[in-house]
């Protein structure tokens, strides 16, 4: 019985060999996008390539949040895709394990052919001179108001410092309306990304975790314990919203202001003509010491166990040629916003609704800003340590200084 | 032929005849040979390489170097392990005790004779049949301040004046997430001891209603012993899945608001597939082994020792 | 059985109660489910829509091409539970029935499957699929689903036939059965409604996994009701509609097999058929 056991493993495991080594598949994973057109056009895409170079290229769409264990069951297995989209804390994090491939004579190569990307989007994919990933696409976070509440409340313009967003949210708070739609959930990845903007625009930082309980943080800090402590300003669940939490509170008219990707931009178009009229979009307000916007930006990478790297990279410039590239970001205007400097300029960019997006890439800062990137900052962010600290001073379930200093101490091991 | 007595104790233990035992012995281990081979052949490799990864420091797409007991040392140390392992112990123990009455009591009002038993049986078994993920949506919109149907209804009542935090606020969320598990869960219990249920016969509650016994009288002489086994089972096994579900509290909560809901499961998950620390993930997960073995160990032997033909 | 009049309502009242605990979330799904998405995001909710619209079903058929995931969701979970079934019957009856060295110690390491939890196990268990070929199909599954359902089916077979009297099957014995004949033909119909409850929810096990579909299949030809279900949520934005239209068609399947196998959960062992 074990011997023949132990031959049909063999002779699986052997034919399973051969089926990889063959040349005639890649396999690429991609992020699932809001709209249809660019899941349709990357499908397409993948058959025009396999067809110009007789391969087979299996493209699947993954939604975000299930790409985690799928990547660590295909590293752990050496069943890995060809090519796959990173985010680019993945990409600090896979390279800090060793498994990406440096991609910067691919880099260099696709920019010769195209033009320049935007230097911001490739600096935190860049480690000890090489460059792990190929810029795709970025997203920024804008802050979304509702003009006519806004103008019934006197206000012409959108609140362009953190303390005008104070006064306005205020104001317009009553009547079961908030004025500031921000929140703090366990699964809100917004919220990471958004209280770090607030901290740097004060000039506070998570880095080095000495400056966590220093006066800038401590100062930005207690603008937002002034929202939701003193004014109450924000919705009464907003300390347990995930990410789409925000989505509602502005979709049904509980918040008059929020702060979020793209992806409101297009539900409001699609489905609330009436409310899409009504909103108005601006780059997220300054601080003291100036504008920070949370830079999400988007890669194609490769493995290094791919057994396919030829093709792997020839897909990439496949999927980066500028203008496929230039026609399927903008159909994705404004979640997706174009890495190559010159698409900025196409009238997609230019309208009230997607101006703020493309704007806001010159202000991106990356996650352990102002440092330079590394993967303990990607922990962080993942064990939300922020969004922990600030959901209970915000609760008053701890004091600012407490619960600064309590953070600080979960970075400093999580730094370990 | 033995006369059954009027209330018999269903098993009722019999010694096996000597000459039949090594026959027994050869036809048993026939009978579970599918099932032990399968077992081991899939499951004793992962079981074994998890154990193992657990005393290493291994990250995901790094090779593992034994560390000996120190991922076990550090989560010691670690206040938010602490805080996991006593949000577990609350999870698990406020949703099986939940789960188990209420499916008792399912099972017991679907045993009587009520007109439609079949159609009504199917409706209570819906909530089983949604798979968690979907539930886990739709009780967030129950749970939302912005169209939720919970807080709207309390409201209406005049029993609270806004919405609820149900998933904001630390000491409600703990609950909100027992409450979907329990909802979800009740069915499993309640059919599985219906089932058990069923399997009594209707003479000895009709032999016992002659002789004048009353509801409670049977109940407690006739239906609980004959459910007893069946209902600890169930209530074993619905606790170890209880203490390792992982989706429900993930997809509501993340473990949030301030970790109150953050349980052993989700601190796994996070450490080993988000931060890919393997080796300190699967640690985690094997804190609670001593335990789940604990309880399996009582309830088979407890199991075996009533059914067994012989001694 | 007769009960009284006061026992009768308060049995229809309790009854009412759980009903409408069990099925109000899914009414809200069903709900949902027909209203256009404006509606959906209503500060204060509707209970019944204002408009009804099948767009959600619609799109369920050509957006999502939610059928395709219900069939592979089909055979994945009629597979496993029916082989499942079959394995912990033979190896439940052993146990509960027969007398054997290491009887103790099998019956432990049977449920001793459930210590690690599912997050920990699926990286092992992928490897296994991938070297058998079997990643991205529902074969992968069908081969692995096993472990879910064996050992907790086993152990609720074990405790219905031993529910099951030994006299019985000795009666039969000493009319000339053999002990194969005794459990095929008597304990495993005494056992009907047990074995029925415990193959329902081998299917439901099947149905509603989540983990190791989303690890093992990428292919969107392959993928089971749960992806189907988790693809319609993107970043922050959910489709409302078809998730929960889809939901609610997802359940149908299950509820069918429960139906069909509903006459079997009707038991009563009557010593009186017996003797």
């Amino acid at each position: 019985m074990n011997r023949i056991l132990l031959s049909l493993t063999a002779l699986t495991v052997s034919l399973t060999a051969t089926a990889h080594a063959q040349s005639g598949q890649i396999t690429f994973w991609m992020k699932k996008q809001l709209s249809d057109d660019q899941n349709t056009m990357i499908q397409q895409r993948a058959l025009e390539f396999g067809k110009q170079n007789n391969v087979k290229v299996n493209v699947e769409l993954i939604a975000y949040e299930n790409f985690f264990p799928k990547w660590s069951a295909a590293i752990e297995s050496g069943n890995v895709p060809d090519v796959s989209f990173f985010g680019y804390q993945e990409i600090g994090q896979f390279y800090a394990q060793g498994v990406l491939r440096d991609v910067s004579p691919l880099v260099k190569s696709i920019q010769k052919t195209n033009g320049l990307m935007q230097n911001s989007l490739q600096k935190p994919v860049t480690f000890n001179g090489g460059q792990y990933g190929v810029p795709f696409w970025g997203e920024a976070q804008v802050l979304y108001y509702r003009k006519d509440l806004l103008a019934k409340a006197g206000f012409k313009v959108p609140p362009r410092t953190w303390a005008e967003f104070r006064t306005m949210a205020k104001k317009l708070t009553g009547g079961g309306v908030y004025g500031a739609g921000l929140g703090f959930g366990k699964g809100n990845s917004d919220a990471e990304f958004l209280t770090r903007a607030i901290l740097w625009s004060y000039g506070g930082s998570l880095n080095p975790a000495a400056q966590i309980t220093a006066t800038p943080n401590v100062q930005a800090t207690n603008l937002l314990r002034d929202l939701f402590v003193t004014d109450k300003s924000t919705p009464p669940s907003a300390l347990g919203w995930d990410d789409s939490g925000n989505n509602k509170a502005y979709l049904s008219g509980q918040a008059a202001m929020v702060f979020n990707s793209g992806s409101i931009v297009n539900v409001l178009k699609n489905d609330y003509p009436d409310l899409y009229a009504n909103t108005g979009i601006a780059a997220l307000p300054s601080g003291p010491k100036g504008n920070a916007i949370p830079g999400i930006s988007n890669y194609l990478g490769i493995f290094k166990a791919s057994k396919n790297v030829p093709l792997a990279e020839k897909f990439i410039s496949y999927l980066t040629e500028k203008n496929w590239y230039g026609d399927w970001i903008k159909r994705g205007a404004p979640i997706n916003i174009p890495v190559y400097t010159s698409l900025a300029s196409d009238p997609v960019w230019q309208t009230p609704y997607t101006k703020p997006f493309i704007d806001s890439v010159k202000s991106f800062k990356f996650l352990g800003y102002p440092q330079v990137y590394k993967p303990a900052d990607g922990e962080i962010y993942n064990l939300r340590l922020v969004n922990d600290a600030f959901q209970s001073m915000m609760s008053g379930s701890s004091s600012v200084a407490d619960g600064l200093s309590t953070l600080q101490k979960k970075v400093q091991d999580a730094n370990k | 032929m033995t006369h059954s007595k009027v209330y018999p104790d269903a098993a009722v233990p019999r010694r096996a005849q000597p000459s039949k035992a090594r026959q027994d012995g050869l036809l048993a281990y026939l009978l579970m040979s599918p099932a032990l081979l399968y077992l081991l052949v899939v499951m004793a490799v992962p079981f074994l390489w998890a154990l193992y990864t657990s005393f290493t420091d291994k990250t995901i797409g790094a090779p593992a170097h034994f560390i000996g007991l120190q991922n076990y040392l550090s989560l010691l140390t670690d206040p938010g392990f602490w805080q996991a392992v006593r949000n577990t112990l609350l999870f698990t123990a406020g949703a099986v005790i939940a789960k188990v009455i209420f499916g008792m009591a399912m099972a017991l009002v679907l045993n009587q004779n009520i007109r439609f038993r079949n159609f009504f049986r199917v409706l209570l078994f819906l909530p089983w049949t949604i798979p968690s993920i979907v539930s886990v949506f739709t009780w967030q919109w129950l749970y939302s301040d912005v169209g939720g149907v919970l807080s709207d209804l309390l409201m209406r009542l005049h029993l609270i004046e806004s919405p609820l935090p149900w998933l904001a606020s630390p000491s409600l969320a703990m609950f909100s997430v027992i409450l979907v598990n329990v909802w979800r869960g009740v069915p499993f219990v309640g059919i599985a001891v219906l089932a058990g249920l069923q399997s009594i016969s209707h003479d000895q509650h009709e032999a016992a209603m002659i002789d004048g016994a009353g509801m409670l009288a049977r109940f407690r002489h006739i239906t609980l012993p004959g459910v007893r086994e069946v209902t600890l089972l169930t209530a074993v096994i619905t606790t170890i899945w209880t203490l390792n579900d992982f989706e429900i509290i993930w997809l509501l909560t993340r473990g949030g608001p301030a970790n109150a809901t953050q349980v052993l499961s989700t601190l796994s998950y996070t450490e080993g597939f988000l931060n890919l620390h393997i080796g300190k993930a699967i640690a985690i997960a094997v804190v609670t082994l001593p335990a789940l073995i604990w309880l399996i160990n009582y309830v088979t032997r407890r199991s075996l020792s009533d059914s067994n033909p012989a001694h | 059985m007769k009960t009284s009049p006061f026992q009768q309502t308060l049995l229809y009242l309790i009854l009412a109660v759980m009903v409408v605990c069990a099925l109000f979330p899914i009414y809200w799904m069903l709900n949902t489910s027909l209203k256009l998405p404006q509606e959906v995001y209503n500060i204060a909710p509707t209970y019944f829509p204002k408009r009804v619209v099948f767009t959600a079903y619609q799109q369920l058929v050509d957006k999502f091409q939610f059928l395709v995931n219900i069939k592979n969701s089909v055979i994945v979970s009629v597979v496993v539970s029916v082989f499942s079934i079959l394995v912990s019957m033979l190896a439940a009856y052993a146990i509960s029935k027969l007398q054997f060295k290491g009887r103790g110690m099998i019956s432990k390491l049977i449920l001793y499957a459930y210590l690690m939890p599912h997050a920990v196990l699926f990286i092992p268990l992928y490897i296994f699929v991938t070297t058998m070929g079997l990643s991205n199909s529902i074969w992968g599954l069908i081969v692995i689903y096993p472990t879910i359902t064996i050992p907790y089916a086993t152990w609720m077979l074990i405790s219905y036939f031993g529910s099951i009297p030994v006299a019985i099957e000795e009666a039969a014995m000493i009319d000339g059965c053999s002990r194969l004949e005794a459990m095929v033909k008597i304990v495993f119909p005494l056992a009907a409604p047990g074995i029925a409850a415990t193959a329902i929810f081998a299917f439901t096990l099947c149905w509603s996994e989540y983990l190791y579909a989303l690890v093992v299949i990428s292919d969107s030809a392959q993928k089971t009701v749960t992806l189907g279900l988790s693809d319609m949520v993107v970043g922050d934005v959910f489709s409302w509609g078809p998730l929960m239209g889809g939901s609610i068609v997802a359940s149908i399947p299950v509820v069918i097999m429960y139906l069909v196998s509903s006459r079997y959960l009707v038991g009563g062992m009557t010593l009186g058929s017996v003797k």
